[in-house]
This record gives C-alpha cells, structure tokens and sequence, in this order.
C-alpha cells in the first residue's frame, strides 16, 4: 500500500514529465487562480534547463542543426532520458545512442557521432589529473631499444580514441573557424579518427584539444590505452602504414603520456 | 566587535580569470560561492582553477542535490562526493535547499516546493540530520522560492524552517529574492513574513544572504507571478527588503547569484560592491550607536 506522502510525491513527479496533463492534486494558489499555470514554471524549468545544459556540451552539433531543430530533438531525448544525477556534466552520454534509434534524426547519421566528438570534450575537461611526460622523461626510454617493444605506455587519463563511420572530425574542426563553417559544408561517409584528450601541458593548463589521427595511428592509440605493449600496439593499427614516430612525438608534445613502463617495472 | 561586513559572488568559469587578475571594480568581493555538483569532477582546470581562488578568498559550497525536502532520503553516493569536495576545498560555508530535486531515480533539475506540515517537518529534520552527520558539519538551509502552495500545509514556511532549525540546529541561507518571489507568488507582504522568520529564530541562525534577480510573468488569473531565473540584475524591492533584513540582523555574508545572462564580472562586482556599501553602512551605524 502506498501511503498519502508517496501519492504526493509522485503524482507531482508523474505530472511533470508528462505535458499536457493535468497538474497533481492538492496543489492551491492564493487568488483562487488556475493552478496549471503555476505548475507549468516547474515543468517548463525541468526541460528548459536540461535542454540548455544539452545544448551547452554540445555547441556544434546545435550550430550543424540550428537551434530550434536542436532543442526539439533534445526535448525528446529530456523526456525518455531524465538524468538520475545531480551532476550534469555526467549526463548526455546517452544522446548520441537514442539519436541512432531515433527515426527524426535519421535525416543526420553523421550526428550520432558529432555528439560522441563533443561528449568526449566534456569528458576530457573534467578527467582526473596526471602529470604528463615531457620529451626528457622520456628520451632515455626511447633510446633503450632492447625494452622498447615490450614497454607500456600510460595514456593521460583525459584520453579517448574516436573512431567515427562519417567526417565528424572535419565537420567539427570547420565549426572552429573564426567566421564560422562555410556555407557549402558537407559531411561525407567517410571514416574519420581523432585523439581528445585535455592538454595539460598548455601553460594555465586544461585545454581540451582534438588532435586528428589516421586510422591506423587511432587502432594503434586505442590498444596502448588498453594496457598494450608498444609492438603489439602497432600490430594492431594494421597492415595500412602508418609514422609510429610522428604519433609518438604528437603523443608527447600535447601531453597524452602519463606514464611509461619497461618490460619488468612494477605496476 | 563589528559583525563581518562580507560581500561576494556566485562563481563562474569565465569569470575566474579576471578575478585571480585582480579586475578593477572586484576588491568588494569578498567570497565566492560554487555549486558543488559543478565540481564534482576527478580533475581538470575548472578545480585547479578554484584551489587557486580560494587562496584568495574564503568559498561557500551550495548544494543543489541533496534534494532534503524529498521524499526519499539523501543518497549515499551524492552525500560521499560531496563530503569530497568538502574535504578538498574547506569551505567556510556549506548550504543546500529546503526544496525537492530527486524522485524515484529521476533528477528533475529544479527546486521543487513540498507541503508544510507534521510529517513533511520530521522527514525534512531525518534529512538534515543525516546530512549533517554524514558531513560533519552544520548546515545552511535556504527558503525557496515558490508558485504553488499545498492544500495539506498546516504551517507556513516561517514555522517550518524555524521548526527545522530548533530541531536539527541547522542554520539559515536567508534568500532574500526567494522570499520575496514567493511573498508576491502567494499574495503576502514579504517583509512581515521576513519578520516572522527573523522573530523565530535564534540570533546568529542566519549564515548567509542570498541576493539574485527574477523575471515578471503572471498567473491565470493576470496577477504577478514572479520567476526565480537568476537571470537579471538584484530588484530594487529586493534591495529594499535586504536593507531591512540587515537592519535587523547586522552585517550577514551576502552573495550576488547569477546563472542566466551572465554579465561581465565587473558588473556582478557591482553588485556586490553595494550589498558590501549597505552593511558597512549597517555596521558604522551600530558603532555610533554603541559610542
């Protein structure tokens, strides 16, 4: 049995998420007034405000589709995604797999993906922290070449390997320009990789940057932050070729290697 | 000795740069307040950031999760991340609302009103209890701002909340734009409901001043209804009603919240500049009086 208090509770909560209904019971205004009205201020506040906060993590995307097509779409997604935590820069992840079950937004297969690009710098700004390697650091390790192979290397923890079916990374990069994308901007199916990670080596520290990648640079990334040895990092990336070295030194100059670990060395 | 004539403003991301700067027009602010679910992060810039400020400036953390006024009790796992951003920035100030947020797993992302009566009082006080336990630490309970109001209340909010602290020994966030949106939302005079809260409290329960700007829509009924967006510069009728109140208890650490078209510092600086006027002005008073 519920008790009366319960009844409360979710008849107010029931209400809100459902436009269009009548507001919960029990509910007075002063002047005898139309209590829907009144209600409506929290209603309006629950999807305003996660709508915003959507819109906000998410500046390209509602740049690529306009505002209002924006805000429609996450008007629809507030509605079957409430956040069940208080901490918003947490909630959002969710957007771009309904957006690929969503048949409305079957008009932008490349916006799945754009949501992923642009979750993963919300993600990247508020990683943990870890000091990253710089060249010295690392210059001993490179030069052993009997360890080389087998030797680890720890990713900063703001690091996330993008893999994407369609040319997000272009698209966002356009979206970067001073006088905005141009006009005739198209997104093609073409598979496109990126590295977001937060660069904590920036002077004032913390920009989140997107370094684009080849393909087969992106596998090889991926594996080392699965825990991959160097060589077996490389085996992954692929038959196609790719320049470890210009990976490594892009790697190191904006501060993606946390850490380095030679065959033997303790965890 | 003279009360703490203290001024500050809610902190924002573009705003922290030209504060550790030193902008001109910002030496009024005294403190900074943060959202603690903004800075519940692992790291990153924004915490690093505010480690920075707060060598500068004593920090309020205001909670917008614990949801105390639900009917559920607070969550262990909000209530342990909290207690580490409590452990990690020692703010001198920590307060949450005397509202609603969380029902059934659902975050709704706004402040929602409950029912003033026996039941809802002693849930409210377990609430705060727990809280305070679990945090060591007192409490600052902020009023809300309200648009509908319960046909079960049996009490009105001056009641409760000075229910709550006499039970729980929580202190007060006294949200002098809350108390006023909801004196006018529910067609009451608001300083003599200030004046019922203030009456029935014990001194020094008020911690902190909130001072925000609200929108103007009406009801149904073509009467004001009055929108707490924080969204617009302090109302002149809220000037006046915090005049009075800090008439009444001395200077009270005062913070200018914004969240909504945010103006450039200098501006929220401003503001804060003349709550920091207007208590010296209180406190000088008090002096002369004493001499």
């Amino acid at each position: 049995m519920t008790s009366s208090m319960t009844t409360e509770w979710s008849a107010f909560a029931s209400a809100l998420r459902e436009p269009g209904t009548p507001p919960p019971p029990g509910l007075i205004a002063w002047n005898g007034s139309d209590v829907a009205r009144r209600f409506d201020v929290h209603r309006n506040t629950f999807v305003v405000t996660l709508v915003q906060a959507l819109g906000e993590t998410l500046p390209v995307c509602r740049q690529a589709l306009g505002d209002e097509c924006f805000d429609a779409l996450a008007r629809a997604f507030v509605r079957v995604a409430q956040p069940g935590t208080p901490v918003l820069a947490e909630w959002g992840n969710g957007f771009a797999p309904w957006l690929a079950g969503f048949g409305p937004a079957a008009a932008w297969p490349w916006l799945p993906g754009l949501a992923r690009l642009e979750r993963a710098r919300i993600v990247a700004f508020h990683a943990a922290d870890a000091a990253p390697l710089i060249a010295a650091d690392i210059a001993p390790a490179l030069a052993d070449t009997a360890q080389l192979a087998g030797s680890v290397l720890v990713l900063h923890p703001s690091c996330q390997v993008l893999h994407e079916d369609w040319g997000v990374v272009s698209l966002w990069v356009a979206h970067q320009r001073a006088d905005g994308p141009p006009h005739d901007l198209a997104v093609v199916e073409e598979a496109e990789a990126a590295l977001v990670l937060r660069d904590d080596t920036v002077h004032g520290g913390g920009e989140v940057t997107l370094l684009p990648l080849s393909l087969a640079a992106a596998r090889c990334t991926a594996a080392l932050q699965r825990g991959r040895p160097l060589a077996d990092a490389v085996a992954e990336a692929g038959a196609e070729p790719f320049d470890l070295a210009a990976l490594l030194a892009l790697l190191i100059r904006h501060g993606a290697l946390a850490g380095w670990r030679r065959p033997g060395d303790d965890r | 000795m003279a009360p703490l004539a203290l001024a500050g403003i809610g902190l924002k991301d573009e705003h922290v740069l030209p504060l550790l700067a030193g902008e001109a027009g910002t030496a009024a602010v005294g403190f900074i307040e943060v959202h603690a679910e903004n800075v519940m992060g692992a790291g990153g810039p924004r915490l690093a950031r505010l480690a920075r400020v707060r060598e500068t400036r004593p920090l309020s953390v205001h909670g917008v999760g614990l949801s105390i006024g639900g009917e559920e009790p607070p969550i262990e796992q909000r209530l342990a991340r909290l207690a580490g951003v409590l452990a990690r920035f020692e703010p001198r100030w920590f307060s949450e609302h005397l509202a609603w947020s969380s029902h059934g797993g659902g975050w709704f992302n706004d402040l929602l009103p409950l029912p003033y009566h026996r039941a809802t009082l002693d849930r409210v006080c377990a609430h705060v209890d727990a809280v305070q336990q679990r945090l060591k630490r007192p409490l600052l309970l902020e009023n809300p701002s309200t648009y509908v109001e319960f046909a079960s209340s049996t009490m009105d909010e001056a009641e409760f909340l000075a229910a709550v602290v006499r039970r729980t020994g929580c202190g007060l966030l006294l949200d002098v734009n809350n108390a006023y949106v909801s004196a006018v939302n529910h067609g009451r005079d608001a300083r003599f409901g200030i004046d019922r809260l203030l009456d029935a409290i014990p001194e020094g329960t008020v911690g902190e001043i909130h001072l925000a700007g609200h929108a103007i829509d009406t009801d149904a009924a073509g009467d004001r209804l009055l929108i707490d967006t924080h969204g617009a510069p302090v109302a002149d009728a809220v000037w006046a009603l915090y005049a009075h109140v800090i008439g009444r208890l001395g200077p009270v650490p005062t913070l200018i919240e914004r969240d909504q078209n945010l103006p450039p510092l200098r501006q929220l600086a401003a503001e804060a500049t003349c709550a920091f006027e207007l208590m010296r002005a209180v406190a000088d008073a008090e002096l002369e009086a004493l001499a």
